[in-house]
């Protein structure tokens, strides 16, 4: 009797142990930081990290991405020692640049962009763009005679890239480059891949909306990505599992102006030359950053057809598109009622 | 010698739910908490426990903080495009973002 009294008070002292281990034994914490010096918006990490330090490793990493892509992509200003878009601007016309293999590399994926969605996301859409963001900032659409002379200079052949000297000639002096259609998408999946080669086993990225994730919470959960509800009550159209994905929103709601009764906004269709208003938002879901930004980009200014035609094409790609009156369509992967929160 | 042993036995039991009842109410007390950044740096800490309002001003503007059953989200807000308040609410996992204002919301789980 007594040893068994003793083994019950073995198992009870056992039982204490445990039930105290497993109250501490969550010791991932969340950190999170966010910047809002690069790409004109906002850039946050979340990761779960079994200490400060190493989250400070990976934080660093992602700020230092951020920052080298920032300035790479700059299409205003000029960094000492960096050749960037505002470089190749101010040079085009007048032969091949020499340019580091970060920038070259990212100019084959627009060229790759732009077949892959036949034209509608160009980062040869400079000299257009350029005359929607003063629009933007004046409030009143550029003329159509200034628009049509701009597009005259997006012709995505005049930049020649030599990949046996990593030089880029812009033929036409008149063409600008802009990185504002896809570029955030491609920073985003070159972080993914410093900060998974670097250990990072579990994070989220939110780089002004396009959210990238990997791994899993260390509850075992996924991590969940939303669609804005575009009449803006603050709930969520939809939620959907984005672990080892990248969501990336192109919506009309943000920097846009109007004027005499209609909206004018920054995601310019090349084939027009203005902004389309069918979506509120266009969504692209797949496992690469780079095309889910030039995607959604691409497919915002596109008919519903010509985009789930172009969607359906692509392995691993799920769309959804929030028309302007708050219809909601999407591909096939995605169940729209189950997700509905 | 039987007797001490059910003494034991009693006191175990007794130490477990001791500390069965600490612990839970420890993680009762520290529940989640409603984190604000401006430009990066702290704000303020609320309890989500609390329905409560937090005007962040801030020389870029001001947004409306409000913490109603256990849930923070940006009610109001001087920024043009209003995406903070169109995010809804903050969670652990997304953080509300206030580009203009450089305003963050998150959650941080309790211990």
């Amino acid at each position: 009797m007594k040893k068994i009294c003793r083994a019950g008070a073995a198992v009870l002292l056992c039982a204490v142990c445990l039930s105290i281990c497993s109250c501490s034994s969550g010791t991932k914490k969340k950190y999170t930081t966010t910047y809002f010096d690069y790409f004109d918006t906002f850039a946050t990490i979340t990761v779960y990290a079994n200490s400060q330090k190493d989250f400070e490793v990976w934080d660093n990493i992602f700020k230092s991405e951020l920052e080298k892509y920032h300035q790479l992509l700059d299409i205003y200003n000029e960094y000492e020692g960096v050749v960037n878009l505002c470089t190749l601007n101010k040079d085009a016309g007048q032969g091949a640049v020499r340019v580091g293999d970060e920038l070259f590399d990212f100019l084959i994926f627009t060229k790759e962009a732009y077949t892959l969605t036949g034209g509608y996301t160009s980062v040869a859409l400079g000299s257009v763009t350029s005359l929607w963001k003063q629009a933007i900032a004046d409030k009143t659409p550029p003329t159509p005679e200034a628009l049509e002379e701009a597009a005259k200079h997006t012709d995505i052949s005049s930049v020649l890239l030599d990949d046996i000297v990593r030089s880029v000639y812009i033929t036409d002096k008149d063409m600008r480059l802009d990185a504002g259609a896809l570029g955030k998408g491609y920073v985003a999946e070159v972080i993914c891949e410093r900060l998974v080669n670097a250990g990072c086993e579990n994070f989220l990225l939110d780089l002004g909306g396009n959210l990238s994730a990997f791994g899993e919470k260390p509850d075992g959960t996924v991590w969940y990505g939303g669609i804005q509800d575009p009449d803006g009550d603050g709930e969520l159209s939809l939620s959907l599992n984005i672990s080892g994905l990248t969501l990336s929103t192109s919506g009309s709601y943000n920097r846009n102006f109007s004027f005499h009764g209609l909206i004018y906004h920054h995601i310019i269709n090349p084939q027009t030359l203005y902004p389309e208003n069918t979506y509120s938002s266009v969504s692209v879901l797949c496992p690469s950053g780079a095309n889910a930004d030039a995607l959604s980009t691409a497919l915002f200014s596109m008919s519903f057809e010509d985009g789930m035609a172009l969607a359906n094409t692509l392995e691993r790609t799920e769309v959804i598109w929030i028309f302007a009156d708050g219809s909601i369509k999407s591909t096939d992967g995605i169940e729209l009622d189950q997700n509905k929160n | 010698m039987k007797k001490n042993d059910i003494i034991l036995l009693l006191c175990v039991l007794l130490l477990c739910s001791v500390i069965f009842v600490v612990v839970f109410f420890a993680m009762g007390n520290s529940g989640d908490t409603a984190v604000v950044t401006v430009d990066g740096e702290e704000y303020a800490r609320l309890p989500l426990e609390e329905d409560t309002e937090l005007l962040i001003s801030t020389e870029r503007g001001t947004n409306l903080l409000v913490i109603e059953d256990g849930k923070a989200f940006i009610k109001e807000a001087s920024c043009p495009d209003k995406v903070c308040v169109r995010t809804g609410a903050a969670t652990e996992i997304r953080t509300v973002v206030c580009l203009p204002n450089r305003v963050t919301v998150t959650v941080e789980k309790g211990e």
